[in-house]
């Protein structure tokens, strides 16, 4: 109880007693002796209960967290299977690929030459009225666009937008460009 | 005999059968390559054995505006009217103050042979595809408007404001100019252009002016037609009747 007073007075109480007794050192270790009093008294109660009850709940607690864990790990993993995003070790960009399906080139290589492709693409197009190729923005969208929001761009997770922001490099396309899928657009294609 | 004889029957045979399956195989594969243009699109460019223009026969414009408003929907234009909104084509009206005779036709880019925008263009982006349709680059227009300038139609826009929603096949944006595309995109699809295909009057005749036969070129073989400044010489894509 008198330590209990002690610990709720705090270093305020302890300087305010100094001056009138005087004894600096014998009040530490008197101090210092209760404490350890304290401590001891409440260990041997705790060893005590823990040995019946403690005990059990702590190696439960830590069975149900390792549990949880393994849960979490194993769930991570299959979403990143299902949608074949990169979530390598280097802290790379999960994206939200939309519809996916087989790339019109693989990933990997895409990743390093899309903007090649789509520019070359884009000049034959715009000068020699190529289209139809297999490299267009509007293909791109056509797959990738989110299916929640139906854009690739606009959140972290975006098709584009999220390897941008995580390289950051700035996209200019979708300023004119549409970065939303034309259902529209898709039907009126076969007539 | 009766070796040659078999001989001939058997490559008789080979021939028939040979036949046979190359007509099966074109039967089965036309079709599939048929319905990849289809959904592909045009996988040649485009060439300069074709021109493509429009006469328009004032005479049948009627007082609407279907033209301008399928233009607008075509291609994602807001349909405003204040000076800094993008009209790719508008309704002009002209009266002629003496005898007080009054007409309306649609005015847009001309589509010149010689085009003076693509001539002043300091980069490169106003250029005049093969088919003779001008068109702007706007990967590599910078916004100066010198064309704007250059055209004597007022034909082109310059965005100013940013633009949001665009339709996928007519990218738009703010800081570069832009004008009547005749509907490149639906050109390329084999479609007509929007408002020809809106006039209600058929006022607006699309064709091909290099081939002798079709509508377009029988039309203004028969039929009085005129360029608006004839005497800048820049060889119109579009010819006006009755003006």
């Amino acid at each position: 109880m008198n330590l209990l007073c002690d610990q709720s007075d705090g270093a305020a109480s302890y300087s305010t007693r100094l001056p009138h007794n005087g004894n600096h050192a014998g009040y530490v270790v008197l101090r210092a002796r209760s404490i350890l009093a304290y401590l001891q008294g409440m260990f041997r109660s705790s060893c005590r209960r823990a040995l019946h009850f403690d005990l059990f709940v702590t190696v439960a607690v830590r069975i149900a967290i390792v549990l949880v864990a393994l849960l979490c790990l194993s769930n991570i993993a299959s979403a990143a299977e299902s949608n074949g995003s990169v979530a390598g070790s280097y802290g790379m960009p999960k994206l939200d690929i939309g519809k996916g399906g087989h790339c019109v080139a693989p990933p990997e290589w895409m990743r390093i030459n899309h903007m090649k492709v789509l520019f070359k693409q884009r000049d034959e197009t715009v000068h020699q009225g190529i289209r139809g190729g297999k490299y267009s923005l509007k293909n791109c969208v056509e797959c990738h666009a989110s299916l929640s929001d139906n854009s690739v761009i606009g959140r972290p997770d975006s098709f584009c937008e999220g390897c941008h922001r995580y390289e950051a490099v700035k996209i200019d396309c979708f300023e004119c460009h549409s970065s939303k899928r034309s259902v529209a657009l898709v039907q009126e294609v076969p007539k | 005999m009766s070796d040659t004889n078999e001989m001939s029957g058997t490559s008789e045979q080979r021939r028939q059968f040979l036949k046979t399956s190359v007509g099966a195989a074109a039967v089965a594969i036309a079709p599939g390559m048929l319905m990849f243009d289809m959904a592909h699109g045009k996988t040649e460019a485009v060439s300069g054995k074709v021109r493509w223009g429009m006469l328009i026969n004032t005479a049948n414009c009627a007082d609407c505006d279907k033209c301008v408003k399928a233009c607008n929907k075509e291609n994602g234009l807001s349909g405003g009217l204040s000076p800094t909104d993008s009209q790719w084509i508008r309704k002009v009206e002209l009266k002629d103050l003496r005898t007080g005779r009054s007409l309306a036709l649609p005015m847009m880019c001309q589509h010149c042979a010689e085009p003076p925008c693509v001539d002043v263009c300091p980069t490169g982006a106003s250029f005049k595809r093969a088919d003779g349709i001008v068109l702007v680059d706007k990967h590599i227009c910078i916004g100066c408007r010198y064309c704007m300038m250059a055209c004597p139609y007022k034909a082109r826009s310059f965005v100013h404001e940013p633009l949001h929603d665009q339709k996928p096949d007519v990218p738009r944006g703010k800081g570069v100019v832009e004008s009547c595309t005749m509907c490149v995109q639906r050109v390329d699809a084999g479609k007509i252009p929007a408002c020809a295909e809106a006039c209600p009057n058929k006022s607006i005749l699309f064709g091909n002016l290099n081939d002798p036969n079709s509508e377009i070129s029988n039309k203004m073989r028969t039929e009085a037609s005129t360029q608006v400044r004839a005497d800048l010489g820049l060889d119109t894509g579009l010819r006006y009747q009755g003006i």
